[in-house]
């Protein structure tokens, strides 16, 4: 609050601050470090090292086809959503439309909707008009949770961009089409790579939609789900679990990164209201 | 306003790395008197003002309010109030919740400080609004707010860090006088921060003039004016023709120079030492040279030229005149009596300038 | 209709129609549904109140439903209690690299949900790691069964999934306050403690609201956390929910059990704001 440059050596906050980061990872932290441990019992003491665990996973038939459906369902949910969103956010940003803070309300609306009435409200839908439960229908519910966050994103990223730029290019003779791939593309390129990144995330570890609305193919947290049950298969559960937490990771702080590239401090935080 | 040194500031530095942001600042303030502090963006006036306030740490030096030394006393326990250059009224309050929010300490009751409100809104000119919230108030309207919520407090000294900038010139103007008035109404010590030279002289008792973290000189704004020791201060302050020359002659009282520009000028000695062939600067006030039509054959204090160009601006005209072949431009200030600065634009043959003996001031040649 | 107007309209049609359909419409239809009836696999349509009724007559089912806005109101209370000092701490304290503190504090929150949750069931559990710790330290003799398999381990495990969540609508609220109405505070006498109190927590208060409500609304309808580390005792109303469309073949009772929490989580968020308005009144 002062300005002064008052040392204050040893800060009370910064301690509780930190000691608050400990525990939101602490729990998480305990899968990897069971998953090398040599038993079947997620226990202290650890036994041993071993790698075993993640052997037996890489060649887990079932395992590996759950991984492949939901890598490819994240990519396309991820592709149609940040379109969907980028779409959405230049509407909002560049022109200015009637009811424009009621409507992006309803379209983030997904954001805080609980999922379970989501799942079970397409689930009517589907069967009500006969569309069986497949890697559609559970992209269907993906694309609706993913698409908020692509287009809040967007407007954060569009909302600092000058339209002088683009008028500036007209008024120097390039068509609109030219000038979108010319100066707003390159501009906004790097959220759309946020986006993506952030939406496969949420698509690929997206649990409760997918359990209610998959057919015959599982997802990879659904196929977590179904392992969950079988206490001699928890430690390749562990190991399954940190990896794709370890993804996850990678792929948000890529993300994070994309998204901040060339944007002033004041803007990025409007992302959430 | 009493003799006395209210505020002393002594020594006062301000490092930032290698920046000096305040470098070895002394002066003193008297009770009752409206200072300001006067200089170019960046000459460290804000930040000089804050380190009174106590929001920025002096690195060297100390600072005295009322005989007190402020020392590490933090802001909340100083007796000086500020009003700061964007208002900062607390968008959640009211006008009456805001000007009443430094009495909270104090334990007053309710009807007591309702009183206060109202006595302070009726010193602002804004009686009635104590209902009203920020968000419904003008720029204008604003700062007065903050100027009561601080003045309410009844502190030893006001600081004023810019607070007319935001404001249109006709408001600025009126804010300026209802300001200088208020001020010697309630009698409080006034610390003034701005920038625009004619700002700090319609209002100020003295004025200090600062640039690159230093103070150059202090004075009453006549005096600083008229009369200004530096190059920097006479040039900030108004607009300053500035000839340079060489002593030719000392004569008593009077020494006259040898200008390039404008041939010989004769000009008050002052204080300065000097011997002939010294090298100096005369710097004469626009308004102090008269522009004539008619031959003048003097040949000292005077020259001819042509008009380059007069901008015209309604109640005088700033008149450009190029002399010595067209090297040198001097700037002249003529008022449009009878229109007659109106008329002097149309002249195109040659005019003749001249100033009195006591029209220019000396200043040392080292273009300080 | 300008060009401008038509041009921003077809930029937003494809949301609005994915929305229509697969947001609004299945709630609609949801709507419809649970006035029909289902027998075994035969789904009658119709209009009757049977449901409803059969929710309010079956006790169980409201206990349910008040138990699981009970523990999201603490889950989301808690979260805001802890997470504020932390966004202050960020938004005050922190000079620079303000984002890469954000950027830790958050992450957790993109990672698996499931696995975040099923970490607690691994450090809860009978065999878990504080239990097999303690033991193994010598700190006790048998393992506690308090921990897991009840309602305060929901609201712990819920509580902390969120926790990265909630620190973000308070972070943005603290980081808008003009500080200079801070240093007014303060050159108007205010300690930092009084300042703090008479500014900077009005005006982060929208934040923290907004922030309890991002975390009450989703956590109530929670199904995960109840079904890993609740056991019985811990049963939220998603349980039955999913009971119902799942085992229990009857959606259209699922369809009113949805509806009715739909209708008590809007009830509650209503109540609150109206709570805070009147405060907000009192106050000035």
């Amino acid at each position: 609050m002062k300005s002064a440059a008052r040392k204050v050596p040893f800060s009370a906050l910064g301690v509780y601050t930190v000691i608050y980061l400990a525990f939101l990872y602490i729990p998480a932290l305990f899968l990897p470090l069971f998953s090398f441990n040599d038993a079947i019992y997620i226990a202290f003491p650890i036994k041993g090292f071993t790698l075993k665990w993640y052997e037996e996973m890489a060649q887990n038939a079932a395992m590996l086809a759950a991984l492949e459906s939901s890598v490819k369902l994240g990519v396309v949910v991820s592709i149609v959503s940040t379109i969907l969103g980028t779409m959405a956010a230049k509407a909002f940003t560049r022109y200015s439309i009637p009811y424009s803070r009621s409507l992006q309300v309803f379209i983030a609306l997904p954001l805080v909707f609980p999922l379970i009435i989501l799942g079970v409200a397409l689930l009517v839908v589907f069967s009500q008009i006969n569309l069986p439960l497949s890697m559609f229908t559970i992209g269907v519910s993906h694309v609706v949770i993913c698409m908020p966050f692509s287009m809040l994103v967007m407007i954060s990223r569009l909302e600092g961009f000058d339209k002088g730029l683009e008028e500036a290019a007209q008024d120097l003779g390039e068509t609109p089409w030219m000038t979108f791939w010319r100066v707003t593309f390159p501009i906004a390129l790097p959220g759309i790579v946020a986006s993506l990144l952030l939406c496969f995330t949420i698509s690929f570890d997206e649990f409760l939609l997918a359990f209610f609305l998959s057919g015959d193919e599982p997802t990879l947290p659904v196929y977590i789900w179904s392992q969950l049950r079988f206490p001699t298969k928890l430690p390749n559960v562990l190991a399954l679990g940190s990896c794709i937490l370890l993804l996850s990771v990678v792929i948000v702080v890529l993300a994070e990164w994309f998204r901040r590239i060339g944007v002033s401090p004041s803007v990025e935080e409007t992302e959430k209201q | 306003m009493s003799d006395e040194n209210f505020i002393t500031l002594r020594n006062l530095s301000r490092h930032f790395g290698r920046v000096r942001a305040v470098d070895d600042v002394s002066l003193e303030v008297k009770r009752g008197e409206f200072f300001s502090l006067l200089g170019p963006s960046g000459c460290g006036k804000t930040t000089l003002m804050r380190i009174i306030a106590g929001f920025e740490e002096e690195t060297a030096g100390e600072v005295f309010i009322d005989g007190q030394s402020m020392g590490r006393t933090p802001p909340h326990q100083r007796p000086s109030n500020m009003v700061f250059q964007n208002y900062a009224i607390f968008p959640h309050l009211t006008v009456q919740q805001n000007i009443a929010f430094g009495l909270r300490k104090e334990k007053l009751p309710k009807e007591q400080v309702n009183r206060m409100v109202e006595e302070a809104l009726e010193m602002i000119k804004l009686p009635g609004y104590s209902s009203r919230h920020a968000h419904q108030l003008s720029g204008g309207q604003r700062q007065r707010i903050a100027l009561a919520r601080a003045l309410i407090k009844k502190p030893k000294v006001l600081l004023l860090d810019e607070p007319l900038g935001a404001l249109d010139k006709k408001l600025r103007e009126q804010m300026q006088l209802e300001l200088r008035a208020l001020q010697k109404s309630v009698g409080i010590t006034f610390i003034f921060v701005t920038h625009d030279q004619e700002e700090a002289m319609t209002m100020s008792d003295r004025i200090a003039v600062m640039n690159d973290g230093k103070v150059l000189e202090i004075g009453a704004p006549a005096q600083l004016y008229e009369r200004p020791k530096s190059r920097f201060v006479a040039d900030f302050l108004g607009s300053m023709n500035f000839f340079d020359g060489r002593v030719l002659d000392i004569d008593g009282d009077s020494v006259v120079v040898e200008s390039p520009q404008v041939g010989k000028i004769r000009v008050d000695r002052g204080d300065a030492a000097m011997s002939p062939g010294s090298e100096v600067v005369v710097a004469i006030r626009p308004e102090n040279i008269v522009v004539s039509t008619e031959r003048i054959n003097n040949d000292v204090n005077t020259v001819k030229g042509r008009i380059d160009n007069a901008a015209f601006l309604g109640d005088r005209s700033n008149i450009y005149v190029a002399v010595g072949d067209g090297a040198s431009t001097v700037l002249t200030l003529m008022q449009n009596l009878s229109g007659a600065a109106s008329r002097i634009g149309g002249q195109s043959g040659d005019v003749w300038l001249r100033w009195s003996d006591d029209a220019g001031i000396l200043l040392p040649g080292d273009k300080v | 209709m300008t060009r401008d107007t038509k041009r921003s309209l077809t930029l937003l049609s494809p949301t609005l129609v994915l929305l229509l359909l697969a947001l609004t419409l299945p709630i609609l239809m949801l709507i419809v549904l649970s006035f029909w009836t289902q027998v075994g696999m035969n789904l009658t349509p119709g209009f009757t109140l049977e449901n409803y009724e059969t929710f309010f007559d079956r006790r169980i089912f409201p206990v349910l439903l008040q138990r699981s806005i009970e523990n999201s109101a603490m889950v989301a209370v808690l979260t805001v209690l802890l997470a504020y000092p932390a966004a202050y701490f960020i938004a005050f304290r922190v000079q620079k690299r303000k984002i890469l503190w954000l950027i830790l504090i958050t992450l957790p929150f993109w990672t698996s949900y499931l696995l975040r949750i099923f970490a607690w069931k691994v450090i809860l559990g009978y065999n878990g790691v504080i239990n097999s710790g303690f033991i193994s330290i010598g700190l006790i003799e048998e393992p506690l069964t308090f921990l897991l398999n009840n309602r305060g381990a929901v609201v712990i495990t819920l509580a902390h999934a969120w926790a990265a969540f909630a620190i973000l609508p308070i972070y943005v609220s603290l980081e808008k306050i003009d500080r200079s109405l801070l240093e007014a505070a303060a050159d108007l006498g205010e300690s930092p403690l009084w300042s703090f109190l008479r500014v900077t927590l009005p005006l982060s208060l929208p934040g923290v609201i907004a922030s309890a409500l991002l975390v009450f609304i989703p956590t109530v309808g929670d199904y995960v956390a109840p079904n890993l580390v609740g056991g019985t005792n811990g049963l939220m109303i998603g349980n039955l929910v999913q009971t119902q469309f799942g085992r229990g073949n009857n959606w259209p009772l699922g369809a009113a059990i949805s509806i009715i929490s739909m209708i008590a989580i809007t009830g509650v968020v209503c109540v609150f704001l109206l709570l805070v308005h009147q405060m907000k009144k009192k106050l000035a």
